[in-house]
């Protein structure tokens, strides 16, 4: 009990924070929406774009004191809680659907990233380890897939900070590159979707990124990026394994139970939402079942819209120039090839698969 | 695993990431995240009124 309060103390100055923000920066959104007459000029006032850059100068400019720092922190779990509540609007057969290509699409991307980002890194004499974390962030889920795997390969804990440093750079500028490459290519909402879910590494930066193309896109995007998170564990496995037959980390000894330590469980709750509330229609067809499930999926949009709210708020205010400018030129330079290498290769994944894409 | 501080690029520290690896018996964040979203599913499949946007 006392640690459930000291937690919620030390969470809640961060939380209120973003909370505040991200009510205001709604606010000012739907404000906007109305005042603007121009129509581009108002899509760039979204409340997606508000929340983030909102987000960005307040922690680029304001010296917020460091008692915000945890709550804050904070969201990540908007982020994963937003993610499970969109299960519900999925039905089972379209995850599943989407989820078989999507699944094959990452398999491609991933080995990709790993042997382009892997010949980079040497090519540029970074160290192996390094070489290998950024693979990882590259090919599958960005920071978390780092510090899933740092301690499994044993890497050293500057080399863990790079190679964060280097995904969280493109994160950002995912954010404004990937929509507008979109837009120039008139890509359609599902097809941007699926390849912001493919290329961009961070998952609440992917999510933004759809997020910011239209709602629609954010869809398939959530799905794509799902697909490569649930293969984390895999790849962190087979680095580990690769590592340690060289002697240089641990041996895994229960393959069985480190996968399951590493799969991201929010994917589970993801499914489980979908499953049950595909279940309820299947299961309940009347006109009247339809109006009161159809409600109560409104209603977990609204929640699942407003975590991400928080979530977007909360990347602004994480995103450090100055932290950039300090990482240095060579993580620039790796990452530039990196991230384009795979966003090219993914856009013409998504372009010569657009035909068997299923719409959801 | 929360990341993430303002103004700052989030570095874990390795030590704290092994130490929380090795305390895998406590309740994840990831299976917060679940139950969490799982329960304010619950509560508005019950009827609790839609929270406008």
């Amino acid at each position: 009990m006392k640690r459930f309060i000291d937690t919620t103390v030390r969470l809640l100055p961060g939380v209120v924070l973003v909370v505040a923000l991200a009510i205001g920066g709604k606010l000012l959104s739907n404000w906007l929406q109305v005042v603007i007459a121009v129509a581009w000029i108002r899509s760039l006032a979204s409340n997606v774009i508000i929340a983030i850059v909102g987000g960005m100068l307040i922690g680029n400019l304001v010296p917020l004191p460091k008692i915000f720092a945890p709550g804050i922190g904070t969201y990540e779990f908007f982020l994963k809680v937003g993610i499970v509540l969109m299960g519900a609007r999925f039905l089972v057969t379209d995850v599943a659907r989407l989820g078989g290509i999507g699944l094959a699409m990452v398999v491609v991307e991933i080995l990709f990233s790993i042997a382009f980002v892997g010949l980079f890194a040497r090519l540029f004499g970074l160290p192996g380890k390094l070489g290998s974390l950024l693979s990882v962030g590259v090919g599958i889920c960005g920071v978390s897939a780092i510090i899933g795997a740092a301690p499994s390969i044993e890497a050293k804990k500057e080399d863990t900070s790079y190679a964060i440093a280097v995904i969280l750079i493109f994160g950002a500028a995912a954010l404004v590159v990937y929509p507008l490459i979109g837009r120039l290519l008139s890509m359609s909402d599902k097809l941007f979707g699926v390849w912001a879910g493919l290329a961009v590494d961070n998952t609440a930066e992917a999510v933004a990124t759809g997020a910011i193309y239209s709602k629609a896109a954010l869809a398939y995007t959530t799905l794509a990026k799902l697909c490569r998170n649930a293969l984390m564990g895999f790849v962190i496995l087979g680095f580990a394994i690769y590592y340690s037959r060289r002697g240089m980390a641990k041996e895994v000894t229960h393959k069985g139970l480190f996968l399951w330590q590493k799969f991201p469980k929010f994917v589970l709750g993801f499914l489980g939402l979908s499953v049950l509330f595909s279940l309820m229609a299947a299961l309940f067809p009347s006109a009247e079942a339809h109006k009161f499930l159809s409600s109560k999926t409104g209603a977990l949009r609204n929640l699942s819209e407003w975590a991400f709210q928080l979530t977007f708020i909360g990347v602004g205010l994480r995103t450090s120039f100055k932290d950039m400018v300090k990482a240095g030129a060579k993580p620039l330079v790796v990452g530039v090839a990196a991230e384009a290498a795979v966003a090219v290769f993914t856009i013409g994944m998504v372009f010569a698969v657009a035909g068997f894409l299923p719409t959801l | 695993m929360l990341t993430g501080s303002p103004g700052a690029v989030s570095i874990p520290d390795q030590e704290d990431v092994m130490e929380d690896n090795k305390k895998e018996h406590r309740l994840s964040l990831d299976w917060w995240t679940v139950i969490v979203a799982f329960s304010l599913t619950a509560l508005i499949l019950v009827g609790l009124p839609a929270i406008p946007w």
